[in-house]
This record gives C-alpha cells, sequence and structure tokens, in this order.
C-alpha cells in the first residue's frame, strides 16, 4: 500500500486525498499522513518539548483529522487544518500538565544537537558553537509564552507563511507579524544574556 | 515567510529554519495511525479541536477592535469646532476661526492664544440665555448678537434684531381668527341672538333660582348630557337648549361677568328642559327638525336657533314640540274609541294627526270606510302646549 501511494504522490493535491478520504478512501488518508505527518510532530516537539508526547499529539491529529473529515469545509488547506488540530491538541496537553516544566528528558531538540550531523568539511569549532547556539535557542524558545512559541514555531521554524499561519490559529496577519516580531526581539534579549552578544547581530531591528 | 524586522545573531535563523529533531520511525508511526483508523476510525471529535486555538493575546498586542476604534476616531475636532462657529457667525469672528481652520488644516498645533480665543468667543453660544454683563461689548458670540435684541449692546456690524417668521405668522393667524369670530358673533347677533337674549335676560330676571354667573355649569340632566347620554327628550328637542343657554349668557351679562361667553360655551350650558321624564319612541312624521345628536347639537352655527313665536306665559313651560311620549299617551286615550269603528272588519287604518300649538287636534286623516269614526275618535286627543306651530304623527289604529 504504502508503495502504491507513494507512486501518486505527485500527482494528487490535498484536497484531492481530502475527497478520496471522504469517500472511503483509506489509501489517500494515509497518503496524506506520510506528507504531513513529519512537520506535524515537529510542530509538537517544539510545543512541548517532549518526544514521547510529540508522538501521541501526532497519532491523536490525524485520527481526529480523519473522524471530523465531514467537518472540513474547504475554506482553507488541508494541511492548515490539521495544523490547527495540532496546535489545540498541544495545547491542551501543556494545559493538563500539573506544573510547567522548563525542560524533558526526551527532549528531541536536545538529541537533535547532540547527533553530530555537521556538513563534510565544516570545522569542529563552527559545529560546537551551532550546538551552543541551538541550545540557547532552545531555551530562549522554551521561555517564550505559548502564544509567541506557537507562532514562532509555526512562521520561523515550519515555515509558514503570515496567512498560512493566521489561519492555523484564527487571527489576522497583522497579529502574527506582531507577535513574530516581538518573539524574535525577545529571542534576542534572550540570546545576548547568554553570551550571543549584539555583536554578532546582523541588520538592525 | 517575510523578511524578518529582528535579525538574531550569527546563524539563528538557519538554524531555526533546519532546526535538527531526533525523529521516530515515522513509516511506524504511520502503521499505528492506520491501525488505529482501523479499529475505530475518528472516534470522537469535538469541535473545540477544529476551532481556532485559543491563545491569551500578549500585552500591547495589536486587536482589531483597537485598529478600527483609532481609524474611526475624528482627527482634529478644532476642525469641526471652528467650522460651525463660521457657519453660524457672520461678523468678524468668522476670520477667527477661518484662522483656526487654516492652522488646522497647516497640521499645526494651535497657539494658546488663539485656542483661548476662540473658546471666548464660542462660550455664550452653548447658552441661549446670555449672562448678565455691564459691559455688553464683551458678549462676542453671533447667536446671542442676534438674540440679545437690544440694539445698544450690538456691534456696529450687527444686525437689527430679527423676529422670527414663524412667530409672524402665528400672529396673523390668530388676529385672522379674531377677526373671523368676532365678525360670525356680529352676525349671528344681528339676526336671532337679540331675541335670545332678551328672553334670557327676562327669564333670568323672573325665575327664582336663577343661574348664577359662578355657576354656569348645567343642571344634572344637563350633565347627563354632557356625559354623552341625553334624555328623550332632549333628543327630541335639541333647539330648546339654546335659549337656554342664551339666558345664561344674558344673565351673566346682566351680572357683569367678565364678558360674553362665547355661542360654544352657550350650548353646552344647557339646563334640562321641564318634564324630562323618560318617554317611549313614536313615529313623529311630521318633525321639521329630527333630534341631533348630541355632539352636534351645541354649535349655534351649524345648528341655527329656532324660530321663536312670541311669549305665551312663561317661556320655559313651553317646549318646541311635543314629546314622543306625551304624543303617544295622548293617542293612546283615544285608541280604544277609534278601534271601536274598526270593529268586524280585519284591516287596520292609518291615521295622521296634527296637534296645534294649544295642544289640542287640529285635523286627523284617516282613509277607508270609518275614516270619519275614527276621525272623530281621535280629534278628542290632547297634549300640553308647545311652541310650533303644528305637529303631526301617525298612528295606526288596528281592529279591536
Amino acid at each position: 500500500m504504502v508503495t502504491s501511494a507513494r507512486q501518486h504522490l505527485p500527482e494528487r493535491t490535498d484536497r484531492e486525498l481530502v475527497t478520496a478520504a471522504r469517500e472511503g478512501d483509506a489509501e489517500a488518508f494515509g497518503l496524506l499522513v506520510r506528507r504531513h505527518q513529519k512537520r506535524v510532530y515537529r510542530l509538537a516537539v517544539h510545543l512541548l518539548k517532549s518526544g514521547a508526547e510529540a508522538e501521541d499529539v501526532t497519532q491523536d491529529t490525524f485520527v481526529r483529522a480523519y473522524g471530523a473529515l465531514d467537518r472540513f469545509d474547504g475554506r482553507s488547506e488541508p494541511f492548515t487544518w490539521i495544523y490547527r488540530i495540532c496546535v489545540n491538541l498541544s495545547l491542551n496537553a501543556l494545559r493538563s500538565r500539573k506544573t510547567r516544566r522548563a525542560s524533558s528528558p526526551d527532549d528531541p531538540r536536545i538529541e537533535g544537537l547532540l547527533v553530530d550531523n555537521r556538513p563534510a568539511g565544516a570545522s569542529p569549532a563552527r559545529s560546537s558553537a551551532d550546538k551552543q547556539l541551538g541550545r540557547a535557542l532552545v531555551e530562549g524558545i522554551d521561555e517564550l509564552s505559548d502564544t509567541l512559541r506557537t507562532t514562532l514555531v509555526l512562521v520561523c521554524i515550519d515555515g509558514l507563511s503570515h496567512a498560512e499561519a493566521g489561519e492555523v490559529l484564527g487571527c489576522p496577519e497583522g497579529t502574527i507579524a506582531w507577535r513574530v516580531h516581538e518573539a524574535r526581539k525577545k529571542l534576542r534579549s534572550m540570546l545576548s544574556e547568554r553570551g550571543f552578544n549584539d555583536d554578532d547581530i546582523e541588520g538592525k531591528e | 515567510m517575510s523578511e524578518p524586522s529582528v535579525k538574531l545573531p550569527q546563524n539563528a535563523d538557519e538554524l531555526l529554519r533546519d532546526f535538527p529533531v531526533a525523529e521516530p520511525d515515522f513509516d511506524a508511526q504511520a502503521k499505528a495511525i492506520e491501525a488505529r483508523l482501523k479499529g475505530s476510525p475518528g472516534g470522537i471529535v469535538f469541535d473545540d479541536l477544529l476551532r481556532a486555538p485559543t491563545l491569551a493575546a500578549e500585552p500591547g498586542e495589536p486587536t482589531l477592535q483597537s485598529s478600527t476604534r483609532a481609524a474611526a476616531a475624528p482627527k482634529s475636532n478644532f476642525a469641526e469646532m471652528a467650522r460651525k462657529s463660521v457657519q453660524k457667525s457672520d461678523n468678524d469672528r468668522a476670520e477667527l476661526a477661518k484662522e483656526l481652520i487654516a492652522a488646522t488644516a497647516a497640521s499645526r498645533r494651535p497657539d494658546a492664544e488663539m485656542v483661548e480665543r476662540v473658546r471666548a468667543a464660542s462660550r455664550p453660544a452653548v447658552t441661549s440665555t446670555p449672562l448678565p454683563s455691564n459691559d455688553a461689548s464683551e458678549r462676542t458670540s453671533g447667536v446671542v448678537a442676534r438674540t440679545a435684541a437690544t440694539a445698544p449692546t450690538l456691534p456696529p456690524k450687527a444686525k437689527p434684531p430679527k423676529t422670527h417668521p414663524g412667530t409672524i405668522i402665528g400672529i396673523v393667524g390668530v388676529a385672522l381668527a379674531l377677526a373671523a369670530s368676532l365678525a360670525l358673533f356680529i352676525r349671528s347677533g344681528q339676526t336671532e341672538a337679540p331675541t335670545s337674549a332678551a328672553l334670557a335676560a327676562e327669564k333670568a330676571a323672573d325665575a327664582p333660582g336663577a343661574v348664577q354667573p359662578h355657576t354656569a355649569g348645567p343642571a344634572p340632566a344637563a350633565t347627563k348630557a354632557a356625559d354623552g347620554v341625553m334624555s328623550p327628550d332632549q333628543l327630541a328637542a335639541p333647539q330648546a337648549a339654546v335659549p337656554a343657554a342664551a339666558k345664561v349668557a344674558a344673565a351673566k351679562a346682566a351680572a357683569g361677568g367678565a364678558g360674553a361667553p362665547t355661542p360654544a360655551v352657550a350650548g353646552k350650558a344647557a339646563p334640562a328642559p321641564s318634564g324630562g321624564a323618560k318617554q317611549e319612541a313614536v313615529v313623529l312624521e311630521d318633525d321639521p327638525e329630527p333630534p341631533k345628536p348630541a355632539a352636534a347639537a351645541p354649535k349655534p352655527e351649524a345648528a341655527p336657533e329656532p324660530q321663536l313665536r312670541p311669549a305665551e306665559g312663561s317661556a320655559s313651560d313651553v317646549p318646541l314640540s311635543p314629546s314622543a311620549g306625551a304624543v303617544s299617551t295622548a293617542l293612546s286615550s283615544v285608541r280604544a274609541s277609534a278601534q271601536a269603528c274598526l270593529a268586524g272588519q280585519s284591516d287596520p287604518v292609518t291615521a295622521v294627526v296634527t296637534f296645534g300649538a294649544d295642544g289640542h287636534v287640529l285635523r286627523v286623516s284617516a282613509a277607508g270606510p270609518s275614516g270619519a269614526c275614527i276621525q272623530a275618535a281621535l280629534m278628542k286627543a290632547h297634549i300640553a302646549p308647545f311652541a310650533k306651530e303644528s305637529f303631526s304623527a301617525s298612528t295606526t289604529i288596528r281592529p279591536p
């Protein structure tokens, strides 16, 4: 099934897959899962800071989306609709936590930084600096509020446009832009506190 | 993604875009999802998962409401204030307002002196009643200058006080109405009023317990009439109330009251006629002025006063026409003898009885072989005297 689905991957759009899945084509929805599960998982990781919870939320996201296919009105792209479910499930998981923890022992971001994935020819010093910067970024992102962190992850990490992020979060593009600006300003301030001072900053506010 | 306005140090943006994250086995995860879908496809999905996430607004975050409010807010109130001042005043203060408009249009803040001058100029316009002041020249508002209506206090360029056009029209209308009322009063007085007034004055002088000027209210029976409930007598002879009302007017005039009452008032002040007992309705064929509703009765202009005969004794004892009850009673008293004329017959006979002013029967019209007998029988009927010359009533005589 997977092989045949991948053969059809470039041919069918998300909307076509959703339409087919509504008509009972389970394979079409499987294609949709494989197309977006990585992005959904990364989004959940940055919001939840936990690999296990992110996996659960990712599974839940697609299961719930499948159950609500009839309620997809088609006004937005299917992936923004799936993202919205993921954000809601992640926020529910965060709110169900009794305490707000700063870090998790199974944070996939930290694990990813520990893996030596430097490109060929990169200096060890640069790789080490990137890891330090990556850790500082993780701490800075985690210190942001849920609102700013969610917006920053959608736009700056996942690469959504302001309009797409606005569709996911249900707010105007201007609000998204303001939040991104505010999150980056705070992130820069946090990085500066951790030694990544203004000498390294390019451009201006 | 648009170009961020806040730059992050080093290659932080590059790192964010491709952040290393330890990934699970996505293929296994996809199979797990498919397995869950086969087991329980979807389950229950609450609507809140499909709605926009509820994220708390950040402090200082722009909202749609605030931006709309900011867009709707007026840019300058000084311009509007000065514009209104120009429209209301046509004197030299307009120059000051124009100056302020020019200052506002030039996007510069008006200086304190100018603002104070405008405020001082517009202050009296807030109230329509100018405050007392010894120096009238201090009043600089155009509104006050027009409404003050005192020439010495106006500046040389000020216009003379104007009277509102509506006031002039109102005064002219009232004058015309008074003139028309006077003309009507004189006209009616030339024809019939003197007779009524003379009778009323005579009666007012003779009758004990005459209506006093301060008790111009109607008698109890007339009170009923005012309430819309009239006795049959009043319905049968509405005109009788008019001369009686004239009596009240004459009494007022004789007592030196504060002017003659208006005809409408006189009509309303009708006392109850004598013998006001309730009586049955009868067929009155020769009633030249049928009864009118109470609402139409009081207007002397619409209902001309009755032609009065020379008084034969007390005017208050003679009704204008006999009541239906009196006629019915008189005819009933002779009906038996008339019916006796039809003994042995089967068809009824209709007779018309004409009464004279003294109450006696002038003539009887009855057809048929028994007509003469019926005429003789009905000629014996008699009613109380009345003011009219004659009065006819029809009655049907059935065989016994």
